[in-house]
This record gives structure tokens, C-alpha cells and sequence, in this order.
């Protein structure tokens, strides 16, 4: 199992180059059953990097271009009248598969991407009244732009808290560069990816993913952290419970990957900022928009040890 | 509907009761009620525990809902009826002490009966404290106050549980609290117990039963003291300061009798009035004419109630003590009846001359005998006195006699009749020792020679473990003293010329084939002093037993003042108080400081902190751990640091990382901690 993953992060890493960690931390979300939100500027590969992992992951995956004049009905699916056989059926949207990129997520008005939180949060979809399950497993990778560029409606804190993770995959280094300015001619294709991880092996995953446990001075140092965030005037507002769970639960995925069945403070401070920094917002930072690396302040000022 | 019909339509039964007792919590109380009400059963009459068993019965059918509460009517009935029986049954007696405890007690049952509310059971457990310390007064050994803890451990359960929400309701987890929270608060107890001032009581408790005491009366007839020889019961306990004297020089005197009138020997005349002021005493002529001599013998009696007022001393004591007189016959009393154990300090001198010039006008009434009874041996005792020549020859026949005729020395001697001396001396010639000194001492006073006869103890037990001397009912004795020119008063025991074994080794090893010895005593331990390790353990117990009577049950305001002294150069009562006071506040300061104080740091698992020790260890090196650095990183840094360490630091960090983060819980087992501690403390004999 553990080869599958090193083959998953080797096969995605074909795509974007240098950036092992990203990759390690898109699949430990996603195996950990979370929804991703990759932050970047355009044309970082954010895109490509979901493309790839849907691809390893063998999963059924459709894209959603997130617009301005995107319609909750154009994710979800219509029902419309057929005039063969004289009654209302209903076409699914893009939102009925298992991996969706919803490509520049804060584009699009809050209506629209509330309709695909809904989705996000309860697995299921209600159209017309009623309620259709979406297909397990259901994950969404979105990808956004800094809320700082033009045209964009930032998601608001309650929408940001149900991503597990919010990546940011930053300028490749200069080795990296260069291999992919090399590169560029006989690119890998998307569709030459081999598909490393089936359903079954998720399964296992999940399976090993509860087995993994955290002992009372890990869940100490954890709440230690969460602590950290909610005393005090640093933070506008703490880390939810729900933001609590995400951090634990990633830690221990981040564990299983290391084939590890116990947590080690090492694997809270790996997940830690991609799991806590969209949720976080500094009292400096009324309006939320500076998207500080306030997870920097918890790792160096939250001792692991003891108080 | 209207609205407001439904607060007014309230059903009578649901506002009375309202309050439902915790199910803990009742079996707590009754639990706790039966334990107090237990050891008061031996003094309350039968039916008064039955009206209690009924209660509490009624009370667990009112809580299962079988029966309903009494209604006024009912209550009003059976309160009349049980007041009526109890006057009836106790008459005058009905306020003293069983009487008004037995009240109390058939109080609190009834009261169960009307328990509606919260502050109803609050008031029946603080009722149980209350009368679980009125046991006190009618016994304080060491038995019956640990029984009375446990009572109190019962009835602070039942007092907790009623505050404990329904999660908490597990009954041994109270107990548990209960027992956590008593033991907390013994250093307060014991703090009190040796602070607060020892103030005499302003009342005094009248027991309705002044319950026939064994032990010696202030006349003596024949078999008196025979009767004593059967009970075990403790006399007094001596401490001697310094070397324990020869059981033949233990002479305990108690009572000193006078008068004789054929049969009986009694206190008949006094010399002088009985009470004198203490500070009276030392101008009294007769007084200074003690000539103490000899060597001087300190020592502490605990003596057990009498309801008399004589207390035990050896030959002739130099009273020391204000709270005893001496009398002109020298037998020592106490000012007040002794009707609780008493301990006091004496001095005796082992020789002392008495007396030597009484002029032959007081001697008077130590001759007087009655004249027309023992006629046989008032002729025999002249005749000898003729014989003999001189009053000290004349003492020596009558002892060569009681020696030389066949006399016995027995616990069952035949019983006399109207002439006791004449049948004694020349008939069944069997005795106890109030035989032998009632006879001597009428064959000394027949020829004109003062006698008299004095009661006491004679000997004692030695206890090899705290070197006190245990003197029970069985070592009663009697015996004379009489007064020759120049040597005042000289005791002259006739048990000795017959038994000197009695004297030299005790009554328990003369009389323990007979049957009458111990026959009162049931199943006690001094039956098998033929067993060591009965033996061994009975020393013991009563060692024990000493200590808590000396240290506990006479702790006075005497012993207060000792204690403080030790503390003070000069010791006042208002320095007690203030130690006292001070204390207290103390003590509530510590109590509010840890309920106020934040809660401290969570508990770390042991080796979390032994790595903080071996963290701060490096931190003076130089090598400070970053707050947020794991112990991975911290160690990976410190490799290329101090490589010489390396090995050591790679052992403590695997060894800190499987101990606190590889196994679930707190399963780690010791062995493994102490493993992970030498190392540390291996590494920091590196550092240093």
C-alpha cells in the first residue's frame, strides 16, 4: 500500500515538478476525506495538479469553470421536460461525479458557490425539492485566486472552514524551472499517468487511517495549539472544533503515509498550515484578505512538550 | 384552555412531594442511622427499638412507593404515644441521660417518617452526628472511637450524597470521597485536640444508671475481698519514674479502716473533718510529724472510675497534687468523687516514721473492740500476749501461729457465722487475707495494742513493652498496721507468714488452679497466660490501651501547658488561644488558597517530565530547545552540534518518542520509565 502512494506522489510529481510537499498534502486530504482548496496566483498549476490527482486516483472527475454568471442549476443538474416520454427527467450537473474541479471558485457569486458547499458538507444535492445523493467518494478541489486580484467574491470564513486543507503551491525553484522550461516540448500528457490508487485501496486507506492513534501527550500538545488560538488577542477568532478534528484527522493521515500507526508532533506541524491558515484570521487582518501564515506563529510559540 | 388553570389545578400530591431523597443517598442515611443507633441499643429499652427498626422500615416502603407519609393526624398520635411510654417507662428518670439520648434517637426515626424536603434529611444527618458523639459519654476506648469514625465516615457519605448529581451516584465512590475528605481533615483534628483550650465542663451529665462498680467499699467482712478475686477488671495503672520497686514493696493503700464491730470493719470515726483546704493541710500539727525518709519514689497512677473518693498511693506519699487531701488516718483522697478515669502524680518515701508521738489519748481508738463477741479469742490473745513478754514478740507469736497451725489460704473459705474471729482462729482456720488482717489486727487491739486494718492492692502485673504496672480487682488484699512506741505505725501484712507466695508472685499465680479466680471475667485474655503468644499480645493491647488513656483521654489543660512550654518561654492562656486561633486561620488559608488557587499544569506523563529535565539540562549547555521544536528536530540539530552526545541524545529522544507517542494511553509500564530515567540521569553525568 505504501508503494501506491509513493507511485501516486511519484505519477502526480511527473506533472509539477519540485513540489513534492503539495502533492503529499493534496493526498493526505483527499484521503483523509477532506475537500482541497488550492490558492494561487493563475497559471501556477493549480489546475494541473488537480487534474493529475483525480488521475491517480482513478476517480470520475468533471470540471466546473467557476464564472460570474455561473447558475446553481448549471452544477447541479436540471430537471426538463421530455417530450418523448411526457414527463420531467432529471440531467444530473457536473456536480454528480467523484472528483470535481471547481476551477476559480471565488469568480462566481455567493449564490452559486453556496450550492456547491451545500454538496461539499452533506454529500447529497437537493434540486427541485428533492434530495439525490452524490456519488462516494465526493471531493471537491477548488481552486481560487489570492482574494486580492480583480473580480473576485471571497468565500466567507463559515464556507472556508469546510476545506480541509487550503494549499498554496508557490514559484517552482529554480531546478524545477528549469527541468519543466526543458520539458515543455515533449510534455508528459495527462492521459499517459498511470492510475496508482483504485476505490478498494481507499478503503484500505480509511481502514488504516482509524487504526492509527494519538496518545494523551499528542492530544495534549493539539490542544495546546487549538488553546493558542482561541486565548488571547492574536486571533479575531480560534480554531472551530470542527477545525480541531480536520487537524487531528490530518495528522493521522499524514501518519498513515508514513506508515506510522502513531501520531508524532512532526506530522501536526507538516498538516498544521494547510490545515489551519484559511481558518484563522489575525486581529490586524479585519477583512480577511491578507491571508497571513498565521500557522507559523502556532509552531513556534506552542511548545510540544508541555505548557 | 385558560392558561392559568394549570398552576392553580395543581395536584396536592405533587407540591408535597416534590422533593425525592437520591436512592444513595437514603441508603446512605439509613445505613448511617442503623450504625449510630447500634451501640445505644444495649441501654434503651426493647419496644423503644422496635418504634426505630419500624421507621426506617417505613421509610424504605415510602420510598418504593407502598406506603404514603403519615398525615398529621398519624404523626401527632404516635409522637403522644411514644412520650407517654416513655415517661412511663423511665419515670423520673426521663431527663437523665439514656433517657433524653433514647429521645434523640426515637426523634430522628420518627423524623424519617417526614422527610419531605431537602432540608428535612440535611437536619436528620446532622442529628446522626449528634448522637453518634453522645456515645462518648458512656464509653471512650479505643474500640468504640473507631467505631464512631466509621459512623462519622457513614454519615458524611450520606451528607455527600445528597449533593451529588445523578452521574455520580456510584455509593462507593461517596464512601470513597467521604473517607478522602475525613482523612483530610485529621491534621485539623489533631491540631484542635492539642490547641484548642481544655476548659473544665460547665455542666455535669447525670447518668441514670450508676452502675454497681467492682471493686473495693469503705467497710470490710469477711469474703469481701474474695468476691474481687473473680473480676479482671483493671484497678489503676502505675508508671514509676525510674526503677520499678519489688512487687513485696507493693503495698497499694487505699482505705483505711477503724473501726471494727465484731464482723465488720468500717471508716467509723475521723479524726479529723474530712475536707480541709489544700493549703490547710501543711499547718496541721499531726502533719508535720511524717518523718519521710528513704528513698524517694515518683510515679503516675491512672486510675479507673470508683464513684469514691480515695485514691491508690504507696506507703506514705507526700501529697503533691491540689486535687487531693490527705486524712489523719493517711489514706489519701481525692476532693472530688472519681467518677472518670484519673491520673495523677505522687510521691512516695519508702521509709517514713508515722505518728511516733501520738500520746496514749489518741491511741484510744485504735484499741476500742466490742466487747461480749470473739470472747474465745480475746482469752487466747492475752494469754499470749503474757507468754510473750513484749508487744514485738508478742506479734511475732501470732504470726508463728497463723504459720505454725494449719492454716489455709484459700479463695472459698468456709463461711462464719456471728463470732467471725473466735470461728476463723479456732474452727474452719481457712481464709482470704481480709481473714487473716481482720483477726491479726482484733488480736492486736484485744491486748492493747493500736491496730487497724487497711484495704488496698497488693502488687501488680508488670507490662514487659511499656514498663507499666497493670493492678486489677483480683489483686485486692487486706492488711494491718500496728503502732509501737518510737516507730509510729508499721505495717504487718498475716497473708504473708501463711502465703508469702501471694506477696512475692501475685494472686494470679496462688489462685489460678481455683475456680473462683476470674469467674467473673468471661472470655478474657488473662485466661491464657499460659500461651505466649496470647500472653504477648494481651502486653500489647494493653500497652496500647495505657497510651490512649495517659496521652488521649487525659490530655488536659496540665498537659496543654507542658506541650506549650516546650514552645513558649512563658505560657498563658491567651497564648494558646492565639496559637489556637492562629492555626485555624492557617489552615482555612491553605484550604481557600487551593480552591482559589488556577488550576496548575496538567498532570505530564512521567517521562515528559524527566525529557523537560534533560531539556533544561542541555538549555545550560547552551542548547536551548525551541518552544516549538520537536524532540526529533531538536535532536537532529544538536547532532551536528555536539556529535560526542550524539549516541546518548538519539537514545533518549527514540526512547521519549516511544514512550509518549507510540503507545495508546497511559500503558506504559514502570520498568520502561525507570529505563528511560537512567539514561537521563547517565546523560547528565556526561554533561557534568
Amino acid at each position: 500500500m505504501q508503494n501506491k502512494i509513493e507511485n501516486a506522489v511519484k505519477e502526480v510529481g511527473k506533472m509539477v515538478f519540485g513540489k513534492e510537499k503539495q502533492i503529499r498534502l493534496a493526498l493526505c486530504c483527499l484521503f483523509a476525506g477532506g475537500h482541497l482548496l488550492l490558492e494561487d496566483k493563475p497559471g501556477m498549476g493549480k489546475t494541473t495538479l488537480s487534474q493529475a490527482l483525480a488521475r491517480v486516483m482513478g476517480l470520475e472527475f468533471s470540471r466546473i469553470q467557476f464564472t460570474s454568471d455561473l447558475l446553481p442549476a448549471d452544477i447541479l443538474g436540471v430537471t426538463i421536460y421530455d417530450q418523448n416520454q411526457a414527463k420531467f427527467s432529471f440531467h444530473p450537473g457536473p456536480v454528480f461525479s467523484n472528483l470535481i474541479l471547481a476551477d476559480e471558485i471565488n469568480r462566481t457569486t455567493p449564490k452559486t458557490q453556496s450550492a456547491l458547499l451545500e454538496a461539499m458538507e452533506e454529500g447529497q444535492v437537493s434540486v427541485d425539492g428533492e434530495t439525490r445523493k452524490l456519488p462516494q467518494p465526493f471531493f471537491v478541489i477548488a481552486t481560487q485566486n489570492p482574494t486580492s486580484f480583480a473580480g473576485t467574491y471571497p468565500l466567507p470564513e463559515s464556507q472556508l472552514d469546510r476545506f480541509l486543507m487550503r494549499l498554496k503551491i508557490g514559484y517552482p525553484d529554480p531546478e524545477a524551472e528549469r527541468e519543466l522550461l526543458q520539458s515543455t516540448e515533449h510534455r508528459v500528457s495527462l492521459d499517459e499517468l498511470k492510475q496508482c490508487l483504485t476505490s478498494d485501496d481507499m478503503k484500505v486507506l480509511h481502514e488504516k487511517i482509524g487504526n492509527v492513534h494519538a496518545t494523551d501527550s499528542l492530544l495534549d500538545y493539539v490542544q495546546r495549539l487549538i488553546a493558542y488560538t482561541r486565548q488571547g488577542d492574536k486571533f479575531s477568532f480560534g480554531l472551530s472544533p470542527r477545525g480541531a478534528i480536520s487537524l487531528i484527522r490530518s495528522a493521522k493521515t499524514w501518519a498513515m503515509m508514513d506508515d506510522r500507526s502513531h501520531v508524532l508532533p512532526e506530522d501536526v506541524q507538516m498538516v498544521l498550515p494547510a490545515v489551519t491558515d484559511h481558518r484563522l484570521r489575525a486581529v490586524s487582518d479585519s477583512s480577511g484578505r491578507h491571508g497571513e501564515e498565521h500557522s507559523q506563529r502556532l509552531l513556534s510559540e506552542v511548545d510540544i512538550v508541555s505548557d | 384552555m385558560n392558561i392559568f388553570n394549570l398552576t392553580k389545578g395543581k395536584p396536592k400530591e405533587f407540591t408535597r412531594s416534590s422533593y425525592l431523597v437520591p436512592r444513595t443517598s437514603l441508603a446512605w442515611i439509613l445505613c448511617s442511622l442503623v450504625a449510630v443507633i447500634l451501640p445505644h441499643v444495649v441501654r434503651m429499652p426493647i419496644w423503644l427499638v422496635l418504634v426505630c427498626a419500624l421507621c426506617i422500615i417505613g421509610r424504605v416502603l415510602i420510598f418504593q412507593g407502598r406506603m404514603s407519609y403519615p398525615g398529621p393526624i398519624v404523626k401527632t398520635i404516635l409522637v403522644v404515644l411514644i412520650l407517654w411510654l416513655m415517661v412511663a417507662q423511665y419515670g423520673r428518670d426521663v431527663f437523665a441521660t439514656e433517657s433524653t439520648v433514647a429521645i434523640l434517637i426515637v426523634a430522628i426515626s420518627l423524623k424519617l417518617l417526614e422527610m419531605h424536603k431537602k432540608s428535612d434529611v440535611i437536619m436528620v444527618i446532622y442529628l446522626c452526628y449528634f448522637t453518634v458523639i453522645a456515645e462518648f459519654i458512656w464509653s471512650q476506648s479505643i474500640p468504640i472511637a473507631v467505631y464512631i469514625l466509621f459512623c462519622i465516615l457513614l454519615i458524611s457519605a450520606a451528607l455527600m450524597s445528597l449533593s451529588q448529581t445523578e452521574e455520580y451516584q456510584n455509593p462507593f465512590r461517596t464512601l470513597k470521597l467521604s473517607a478522602l475528605i475525613l482523612l483530610q481533615s485529621i491534621p485539623l483534628m489533631l491540631a484542635l485536640f492539642i490547641l484548642f483550650p481544655r476548659i473544665a465542663p460547665l455542666w455535669s451529665v447525670p447518668l441514670q444508671s450508676s452502675t454497681a462498680r467492682t471493686g473495693l467499699s469503705d467497710s470490710m467482712s469477711p469474703g469481701d475481698i474474695g468476691n474481687l478475686i473473680g473480676s479482671d477488671e483493671l484497678a489503676f495503672r502505675v508508671k514509676f519514674n525510674g526503677e520499678n520497686p519489688r512487687p513485696a514493696e507493693l503495698y497499694w493503700r487505699a482505705i483505711t479502716l477503724d473501726s471494727f464491730n465484731g464482723r465488720e470493719w468500717s471508716r467509723g470515726f475521723n479524726i479529723e473533718p474530712q475536707f480541709l483546704g489544700a493549703g490547710a493541710r501543711d499547718d496541721r500539727a499531726w502533719f508535720q510529724d511524717i518523718e519521710f525518709q528513704g528513698d524517694i519514689l515518683d510515679y503516675n497512677i491512672i486510675m479507673e472510675p470508683t464513684d469514691n473518693n480515695w485514691v491508690y498511693s504507696l506507703k506514705i506519699p507526700q501529697v503533691l497534687d491540689e486535687r487531693m487531701i490527705m486524712r489523719r488516718d493517711f489514706q489519701v483522697d481525692s476532693i472530688r468523687n472519681i467518677s472518670q478515669r484519673f491520673s495523677y502524680d505522687m510521691r512516695s518515701y519508702m521509709n517514713n516514721r508515722l505518728d511516733a508521738s501520738l500520746n496514749q489519748r489518741e491511741l484510744r481508738q485504735w484499741r476500742r473492740i466490742p466487747s461480749g463477741s470473739n470472747e474465745q479469742s480475746f482469752e487466747f490473745a492475752v494469754n499470749l500476749r503474757e507468754e510473750s513478754g513484749s508487744d514485738q514478740a508478742y506479734i511475732q507469736n501470732v504470726l508463728a501461729y497463723f504459720r505454725s497451725e494449719n492454716f489455709f489460704y484459700t479463695l472459698q473459705p468456709a463461711l462464719l457465722g456471728a463470732n467471725p474471729v473466735d470461728e476463723f482462729l479456732f474452727n474452719t482456720r481457712e481464709g482470704f487475707c481480709e481473714h487473716y488482717a481482720s483477726s491479726f489486727t482484733f488480736l492486736m487491739r484485744a491486748v492493747g495494742i493500736p491496730a487497724r486494718v487497711v484495704t488496698g492492692y497488693q502488687g501488680g502485673e508488670y507490662n514487659p513493652y511499656d514498663d507499666t504496672l497493670a493492678v486489677r480487682q483480683y489483686d485486692a488484699h487486706a492488711w494491718s498496721e500496728v503502732w509501737l512506741q518510737d516507730q509510729g505505725w508499721v505495717r504487718v501484712d498475716p497473708t504473708a507468714a501463711v502465703a508469702p507466695d501471694r506477696i512475692e508472685r501475685g494472686s494470679q499465680f496462688v489462685f489460678q488452679l481455683e475456680d473462683v479466680f476470674l469467674q467473673d471475667a468471661g472470655l478474657s485474655l488473662l485466661r491464657f497466660r499460659n500461651s505466649l503468644f496470647l500472653n504477648d499480645l494481651r502486653y500489647r493491647l494493653e500497652m496500647i490501651d495505657y497510651s490512649w488513656n495517659r496521652f488521649v483521654l487525659n490530655y488536659d489543660q496540665g498537659m496543654q501547658f507542658a506541650f506549650f512550654s516546650s514552645l513558649f518561654k512563658e505560657v498563658t492562656r491567651e497564648k494558646i488561644i492565639v496559637t489556637a486561633l492562629g492555626f485555624i486561620f492557617f489552615s482555612i488559608a491553605i484550604m481557600v488558597f487551593f480552591v482559589l488557587r488556577k488550576p496548575s499544569r496538567k498532570e505530564l506523563h512521567p517521562a515528559t517530565d524527566l525529557y523537560l529535565g534533560y531539556c533544561d539540562g542541555l538549555a545550560k549547555q547552551g542548547f536551548v530547545r525551541a518552544r516549538g521544536e520537536t524532540p526529533f528536530a531538536y535532536f537532529d540539530r544538536l547532532r551536528n552540534l555536539k556529535p560526542a552526545w550524539s549516541k546518548q541524545m538519539c537514545d533518549i529522544t527514540d526512547k521519549y518518542i516511544e514512550l509518549v507517542y507510540k503507545r495508546p494511553g497511559q500503558l506504559n509500564h514502570p520498568d520502561d520509565v525507570k529505563e528511560f530515567k537512567n539514561k537521563i540521569h547517565q546523560f547528565h553525568m556526561l554533561l557534568y
